[in-house]
């Protein structure tokens, strides 16, 4: 599902270069539940970002879905994130301006559907989440574990092969950490999503198919 | 898919009250200022009454006698008026006059009204209405008669309801003949209104020395544009006819034949800048930019300022797919619809205030003689006022809207603040 190959990322600011990746080789399988871990700076973020597209990298290659990514256009790349690719921060990142289900509703904007079609589908993806009753609220009248269920919804609501999760826990405590972990193995089992989730907890890494660990930039096993 | 944009400006503009109202605020603001504005000006360039054929009319207000130490203006010298153009052939018709107040001393105190000594060309110019009787002819005029034209006013302040045709009227220790009453003339007619009219030939000794300017006004009625060449041609010829009878060294400047409008434009310019209409054109038109410019610059300042506050709704909506000309297109959307909405609030702003405060804003518009004046709202200027500020805030919009484009993702949903 996810191919890298000797990928590199390269940060240059006025005197300092910082080498966020180094020589990154990685496949990911279709509906497979991975776990990234490592210490804080190690890359991580950035990892995540380029497969999401949000980030390019400075040397390599990657193909998602068996598409060769390296050199789309914008518009192309924006189309293959809004259709094969879910995100969930750490910070949620919420519109705050939208209420609940407008949030929800965004990926669907940039679809060829319509507002009727697209309020369903976003009210059966809070059901999933169990957040059906809050619709009409505002992210700023929500618990950050409800929050997080609210990103989760937005991320999975068109329906994309793949779901990006950077510290999905991190803000929560353990009990809504574990929500939100239960949430993830059944989009993973069930709904047969490819999961790549970045965390520092071993305890939940342990619960996915796969960790790797990152020390530097570089991959280590 | 526009159904959607507009869905979502609905709630981007709730959403954020505050920079919603400063956007309308101005330029709904700027758009009723310019409407009320335009009133002003069109009252005195299309006044209505007996001027509301003025499209073909040429004026000459003004003369100026000038030498090098020396420049004398003023209304025009009653010898050239008479003398030479009243003679000219080319206009359909020629009206003149000079103009004098009149104080009437009766049991209220003093009265005022205006007189106006014309011509008879001056009932062929204008289009007045009339109540009862005629105007007096050219023979009447050349004989001295003394006859007069009043209007409803001066007939309701010292005869009511009584015939007033054939009635004498004093003034100024002077006994007149009644010939006729006309409707009141609007007040903005500054070329026609009085509240009397008597023949020009009752006034003695006038002031027939070239070198002195005069208080008169010509007027031409033209038939059409080509003729209006023809009368300004015809006015220079006799402008150099006169200036060899001036003094020595001295030059004879006529100010027009001209149009209302361009009169406006110009006011009383001096000779020596008279440049034409197009550079006082252009002036207007570039003020008329400038107002609506503001309203479109008020936009891009707010807009910067929400670059930041909005940093994090774009990176999200960039990571869910929207695309950088998408982005731009909502940014530039949002503004074009604020700025329509705001265009027409002003739109309704002018007309509760035109037809809702009608008195009020004629007493402020045109201090005392308001209630006089016939106002009406300018929509086609509407039209254009909207177009232009709609151009402006997608021109203005560009660089608020290139500008969140260009947010990256990234640098928004990394976790670290902007
Ligand atoms: N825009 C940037 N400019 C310069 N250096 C950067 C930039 N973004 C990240 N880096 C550097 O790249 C390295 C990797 O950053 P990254 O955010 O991927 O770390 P991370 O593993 O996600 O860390 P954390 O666990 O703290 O989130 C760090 O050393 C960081 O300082
Ligand atoms: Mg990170």
């Amino acid at each position: 599902m996810i191919q890298l190959k000797s990928v590199q990322k390269i940060y240059r600011t006025r005197n300092i270069e910082t080498i966020a990746l180094e020589q990154v080789d990685l496949e990911i399988k279709k509906s497979e539940f991975v776990s990234v871990m490592g210490p804080s700076g190690c890359g991580k973020s950035t990892l995540l970002n380029i497969m999401g597209l949000l980030d390019k990298p400075t040397e390599g290659e990657i193909s998602i879905a068996d598409t060769q990514i390296l050199g789309q256009k914008d518009k192309k790349l924006a189309h293959f994130r809004n259709e094969k690719i879910g995100f969930i921060f750490q910070r949620f990142h919420l519109i705050n301006s939208l209420n609940i289900i407008d949030n929800v509703e965004l990926p669907l904007l940039y679809r060829n559907i319509s507002s009727s079609q697209r309020r369903k589908i976003a009210q059966e993806t809070l059901e999933k989440v169990g957040l059906s009753h809050r619709m009409k609220h505002f992210p700023s009248e929500l618990s950050g574990g409800q929050c997080q269920r609210v990103a989760i919804a937005r991320a999975i609501s068109g329906n994309p092969d793949i779901l990006l999760a950077d510290e999905p826990t991190g803000n929560l405590d353990s009990q809504m950490g574990h929500e939100i972990m239960e949430i993830l193995h059944q989009l993973n089992t069930e709904g047969k999503m490819t999961i790549v989730m970045v965390t520092h907890d071993e305890h939940l890494a342990k619960q996915t198919n796969r960790i790797i660990r990152f020390f530097d930039g570089r991959q280590v096993n | 898919m526009w159904k959607t944009s507009f869905i979502q400006f609905l709630k981007i503009i709730q959403q954020n009250k505050f920079f919603t109202f400063l956007n309308l605020f101005g330029v709904s603001i700027t758009i009723m200022i310019i409407l009320i504005a335009a009133i002003k000006i069109e009252s005195t360039i299309r006044p209505g009454g007996p001027e509301k054929n003025n499209d073909n009319m040429l004026f000459i207000k003004n003369e100026v006698v000038v030498a090098e130490q020396h420049m004398s203006m003023g209304g025009l010298n009653f010898a050239i008026v008479e003398d030479y153009l009243a003679k000219m052939k080319s206009p359909e018709a020629i009206a003149f006059s000079s103009h004098t107040p009149w104080s009437f001393f009766g049991e209220n105190g003093v009265e005022e009204f205006d007189v106006r000594n014309v011509n008879a060309g001056w009932w062929q110019v204008f289009d007045f209405e009339f109540v009862e009787g005629r105007g007096f002819n050219l023979k009447e005029v050349e004989q001295g008669a003394s006859l007069i034209v009043i209007d409803e006013k001066v007939k309701n302040r010292f005869f009511q309801e009584k015939k007033t045709i054939g009635e004498l009227i004093e003034i100024a220790g002077k006994s007149y003949k009644i010939c006729g009453v006309v409707k009141e003339v609007p007040s903005n007619c500054m070329q026609a209104h009085a509240n009397v009219f008597m023949p020009y030939s009752l006034l003695e000794g006038q002031g027939r020395d070239l070198m002195q300017p005069g208080d008169y006004t010509v007027i031409f009625l033209a038939r059409d544009n080509s003729n209006k060449d023809e009368i300004k041609a015809e006015a220079e010829s006799i402008r150099r006819k006169i200036e060899p009878l001036l003094d020595e060294g001295f030059e004879l400047y006529l100010g027009g034949p001209d149009s209302p409008l361009s009169y406006y434009l110009t006011g009383w310019t001096n000779p020596h800048e008279y440049q034409g209409n197009a550079r006082e054109l252009l002036i207007l038109f570039a003020k008329f930019l400038l107002i609506l410019f503001l309203p479109a610059l008020n936009l891009v300042s707010i807009q910067l300022i929400r670059i930041h506050e909005r940093s994090e709704e774009i990176g999200v909506r960039k990571a869910f797919g929207a695309t950088r000309i998408g982005l731009i297109k909502q940014i530039l959307y949002e503004n074009t619809l604020l700025t329509f909405l705001g265009a027409v609030l002003g739109l309704v702003f002018a007309i509760i205030l035109v037809y809702g405060f009608e008195s009020a804003l004629k007493s402020t518009l045109f201090s005392d003689a308001g209630n006089n004046v016939n106002i009406q709202l300018n929509f086609g200027l509407f039209l254009i006022s909207l177009i232009v500020s709609l151009v402006l805030s997608l021109l203005s919009g560009m660089i608020p809207a290139l500008k969140m484009s260009k947010v990256e993702a990234i640098d928004v949903l990394k976790g670290g603040e902007l």
